[in-house]
């Protein structure tokens, strides 16, 4: 990085850091330091919903996963529409009217203290854990670029952020989402116009498709039913929206968002503007993997995009198998180039002859390069066991650094750690929330002062924000981060879900039921994903039945169960 | 499996109310509103389908 990538970073980190300061004016009370006085627009509810669920997750794995996987990652988002709309009927109005800070305390109203507490719980376990990874993610880049000692990255990533949470709390957080909201859509624009105009001449925007869809990485639609794909329409739409219901509907780190809303209509209009836009906005970033795929198909290809793991190997005693590996990888890259300059030649003279042959020609050299690759990985685990094997989350950012000029490596590192902060701060003030609303004011202190309450807030930022870091410290062997995160929203999601839903719909069904099922259902969806029983969406839809299922079961075999209480009863 | 979802949207959909206020200028109410939302995402799917079909 250069002194002006510098300068672009600390500028963007230090605007955003002193905006929220200068935001955390005029927080007074509880209900302004955690749903910042029910004031915000819906653009700012909107831009808060996406700025939250778009982590620096999103921006370091997306591309990396285009790139190794194509584009078919997009359909995991396909429920969200149907998710919005959904909460915009359903769980928007109910939570506005009861006035209530947090999610799980519209669950007492319905059952009792205990599913209130045990959602909860689930909530700031599974919250926690995936914080911890969220902090983990921007801090890899630093470490990797910097060489700097990724513990001491990690504390300064997510300390970073507990600047203007603390002081400012969800007002803060609001305002600065959409600073972070636009630095981040205009960086990735440019990045993927630069890496179109970085591609030779004679290849525009529609030909660096074309050659992507011949490597088959524009698999966006996958209409095939099968339970153990990842990635296809009916994952996408039926896991998807129990995923992204759950999310949005119980996750107090979003639901902390649209409650800010100074109305029932303006926060559903921010959850429905995150409707129509997230697609889109996960189509594009996909996109900018896919380009950056075709990019290297004209240059040549790093045998292992984690340059600190192949620096490793050169000064190791593989050394001379990982060069003999490398002058392999070099000519298969040079076979690749020809076999794409062939296409790129059948295409413009529609010669479909020459376009199979060079598509064949194409997959082959693939398949060797994914050989030498495996190989290549074999030497870094014998050298290092520990070593991380995994460089999807590398492709982007090695990209980046190598090839995109200085200035927008410094705007596109800043989009990553303003992605981060962004979500990572939200996160921080739910799990503050949620620990003083659901379980401190419930359980350990019920009655004191706002500005008791306002303090154990800030303390609780504070608590939340080491215990984040610590898990950030032992994240470094996930694999795809994007996934680790959805494989452990996943295992909770469902039930946590399941529990909402039955609370809405199954008036019948009573508070003790829905506990011990809540309980069961977790050990199940643990065990499922332990016996490794399906794709990791379909836990959502598996802990949300078994929960209702488990529910009703229990409520025919206890007679005794506790009788309903009304729903406008307010908590304590 | 498609019966799950609509057994969560389908008990929503009843409560569907005429409340028309802060509603954008072009929207008449927000069921409209939600199909509009919902029409998105089924475009999206067949443009997608499209652009993966004809480039491939």
């Amino acid at each position: 990085m250069s002194s002006i990538d510098w300068l672009v970073l600390l500028i963007t980190l230090f605007g955003i850091i002193a905006y929220g300061i200068y935001r955390s004016r005029g927080t007074r009370n509880m209900d302004d330091y955690l749903l910042a006085g029910h004031s915000l627009p819906w653009y700012h509810v909107g831009l808060s919903v996406m700025a939250t669920q778009a982590s620096a997750i999103t921006f370091l794995s997306a591309p990396g996963q285009a790139y190794t996987d194509g584009m078919r990652f997009v359909q995991f988002y396909f429920g969200l529409p149907l998710a919005m709309v959904v909460l915009s009927i359903t769980f928007v109005p109910i939570f506005h009217r009861l006035k209530v800070f947090t999610a799980y305390e519209y669950l007492e109203t319905r059952f009792d203290a205990r599913v209130r507490i045990l959602t909860a719980l689930l909530f700031l376990i599974q919250r926690g854990l995936s914080t911890g990874l969220s902090i983990y993610a921007p801090a890899i880049i630093l470490s990797t670029i910097l060489g700097w000692n990724i513990y001491w990255t990690n504390l300064i990533m997510g300390g970073l952020v507990l600047i203007y949470t603390v002081t400012g709390g969800t007002k803060a957080i609001s305002y600065t989402h959409i600073q972070q909201m636009m630095i981040v859509t205009l960086a990735m624009i440019i990045a993927g116009w630069m890496t179109v105009h970085l591609m030779p001449q004679e290849v525009g925007f529609t030909d660096a498709l074309q050659v992507a869809g011949k490597a088959g990485r524009l698999n966006l639609i996958d209409l095939k039913f099968d339970p153990d794909s990842r990635y296809n329409v009916w994952s996408g739409l039926i896991g998807g929206f129990f995923l992204q219901l759950s999310y949005f509907g119980t996750d107090q780190s979003q639901v902390g968002r649209y409650l800010t809303g100074e109305s029932i209509g303006q926060s559903r209009l921010g959850l429905l503007m995150n409707g129509l836009l997230k697609v889109p906005m996960q189509f594009l970033i996909l996109l900018v993997g896919v380009l950056v795929f075709t990019f290297y198909q004209y240059h040549e290809t790093p045998v292992f995009f984690n340059k600190q793991e192949t620096e490793a190997l050169k000064q190791s005693p593989y050394a001379g198998e990982y060069q003999l590996l490398e002058i392999k990888h070099r000519n298969l890259n040079a076979q690749r180039q020809q076999a794409v300059a062939a296409i790129q030649t059948a295409l413009d003279t529609d010669n479909n002859t020459q376009l199979n042959q060079a598509r064949v020609t194409l997959r082959e050299a693939d398949a060797a390069i994914a050989t030498v690759r495996k190989d290549v990985v074999g030497l870094i685990q014998k050298n290092n066991p520990t070593a991380d094997t995994s460089d999807v989350n590398y492709i982007f950012l090695r990209f980046v650094l190598d090839y995109l000029p200085h200035g927008l490596i410094g705007l596109l590192i800043a989009v990553i750690f303003s992605a981060s902060m962004g979500s990572i701060a939200a996160a921080y003030n739910s799990l503050a929330s949620t620990t003083v609303v659901d379980i401190y004011k419930r359980v350990v202190h019920q009655k004191d002062a706002d500005a008791h309450y306002l303090w154990v807030s800030r303390v609780s930022t504070v608590i939340w924000g080491v215990f984040c870091i610590l898990v950030a410290q032992f994240a470094n062997r996930l694999g795809s981060m994007i996934e680790a995160v959805n494989i452990l929203g996943s295992l909770f999601y469902g039930v946590i879900l399941g529990v909402f839903l039955v609370a809405f719909y199954f008036k019948g069904l009573g508070a003790r039921a829905t506990f011990w099922s809540a309980v069961l259902s977790e050990g199940l969806v643990v065990y499922c994903y332990w016996i490794d029983l399906t794709a990791f969406l379909w836990l959502n839809l598996i802990g949300c039945v078994l929960v209702i299922g488990i529910a009703w079961l229990l409520e025919k075999l206890l007679p005794t169960s506790p009788a309903l209480r009304p729903v406008t009863k307010k908590p304590v | 499996m498609l019966i799950l979802p609509a057994l969560v949207c389908l008990p929503t959909i009843n409560r569907m109310h005429h409340d028309t206020h802060d509603l954008p200028p072009f929207v008449r109410s927000w069921s409209r509103l939600y199909a509009i939302v919902i029409g998105g995402l089924l475009l999206e799917i067949v443009l997608f389908y499209t652009l993966m079909v004809w480039f491939s």
